[in-house]
């Protein structure tokens, strides 16, 4: 995985407008990503937050040539992936009524966030990007320290060749590298990517 | 407090080793590093999957098998012959079948290494670029003026064709 960097997405884009297959295999490498966290954030299953990214970019494909702004596609395909999921969620409500209350209330929470996770998609994005781009000890280190209320520090201390007393200064090391490393592209400045243009493809 | 022992108390705060209330005692810069760790942690501690070998196989499979229809052809070539010259100021003026009864028009002048190029497509809409970036359009029509080194790709496309004619010097 890689940063967006300055008109990549553009650039990849016009490969796709052109015909050129690269260019569609690097829209799903760099937003495939974006896309399926956001699906999966409006807490639908594995399978249907699959059907949501794949509807998400047969849609790309066919709007391929309507897109004005490519600077916009990471928020739109975010934002389209969770609508798709979101209308599954609507097709189980008509299927299964005895949890229709449920239902109306995840689809109630999820349309009105729905921008938001948007945002925090694509915010989750660059983040673990940056992680990707530390060295191996940070990036293992951190991983295991976020992905687990309980995180055995002897264990880690023992996987990654340090004394666990380092665990401590090396985490804090670590963290602000990775927030330096964000600083510098603005992430901490506005959420995530633009709001502008967002509805460039879909219109509403 | 040096600056070491200091990021390490922010850090220990956000892992919950510290009480929040040794941030008070911090200064405003400090305490806005807080706030970007706290972000960073807010999006790692979220779920995040990476895409599956699978998913990613049948989003590459959305591509179509079938390509838009292609057309190569060499506009500036040194041979002329082909091109019907029209006037002092025109160098080249070519004309091209890009598929049913549509057709690429392209006149071209030189200006000592510079070429200056007009072109209009026929039918439709199409949108045009030279190398990467676009040319713009209207009604078809399109003006550019090539200052780089050649070959350069003159490319089209609408929502079933497309064509490329490659410059040359």
């Amino acid at each position: 995985m890689r940063f967006f960097v300055e008109g990549e997405l553009e650039h990849n884009l016009n490969r796709v407008r052109r015909g050129d297959q690269r260019g569609w295999e690097a829209l799903v490498e760099l937003l495939g990503p974006i896309a399926l966290n956001a699906a999966r954030r409006t807490r639908v299953s594995s399978e249907d937050a699959e059907d949501a990214v794949q509807r998400t970019f047969i849609s790309l494909y066919q709007n391929r040539d309507r897109i004005q702004n490519a600077q916009t596609l990471p928020r739109w395909v975010a934002v389209t992936a969770s609508r798709n999921a979101l209308n599954l969620i609507r097709t189980r409500k008509d299927a299964v009524s005895m949890e229709a209350m449920n239902l109306e209330q995840v689809v109630a929470d999820t349309e009105a966030s729905a921008e938001d996770i948007a945002v925090q998609s694509v915010e989750q994005n660059l983040v673990h990007q940056g992680l990707d781009r530390l060295d191996d000890r940070c990036n293992r280190l951190l991983r295991a320290l976020f992905s687990s209320e309980d995180c055995d520090y002897r264990s880690l201390a023992d996987d990654l060749k340090i004394p666990m007393g380092s665990i401590g200064p090396t985490r804090a090391r670590c963290l602000d590298k990775l927030r330096r490393s964000l600083l510098k592209l603005g992430f901490f400045l506005e959420k995530g990517v633009s709001r502008a243009g967002q509805r460039t493809l879909d219109g509403d | 407090m040096t600056n070491a022992t200091k990021l390490e108390t922010l850090v220990d705060v956000l892992f919950g080793d510290q009480p929040e209330s040794v941030l008070e005692a911090m200064s405003g810069d400090q305490r806005e590093r807080f706030g970007h760790f706290s972000r960073i942690a807010k999006s790692l501690r979220e779920p995040h999957e990476p895409l599956s070998a699978e998913l990613k196989q049948s989003l590459l499979a959305i591509w179509p098998e079938a390509p838009r229809r292609s057309l190569k052809v060499s506009l500036l070539g040194t041979t002329r012959g082909f091109a019907a010259a029209r006037g002092a100021a025109v160098d080249l003026q070519a004309k091209y079948s890009i598929g049913g009864d549509n057709s690429l028009r392209v006149v071209a002048t030189r200006d000592g290494d510079l070429w200056h190029v007009m072109g209009k497509l026929a039918k439709g809409e199409w949108t045009v670029f030279l190398g990467d970036a676009e040319v713009i359009t209207e009604s078809g029509r399109f003006e550019f003026s090539i200052t780089g080194e050649l070959p350069k790709t003159l490319s089209g496309f609408n929502a079933d064709e497309k064509f490329e004619v490659e410059l040359r010097g």
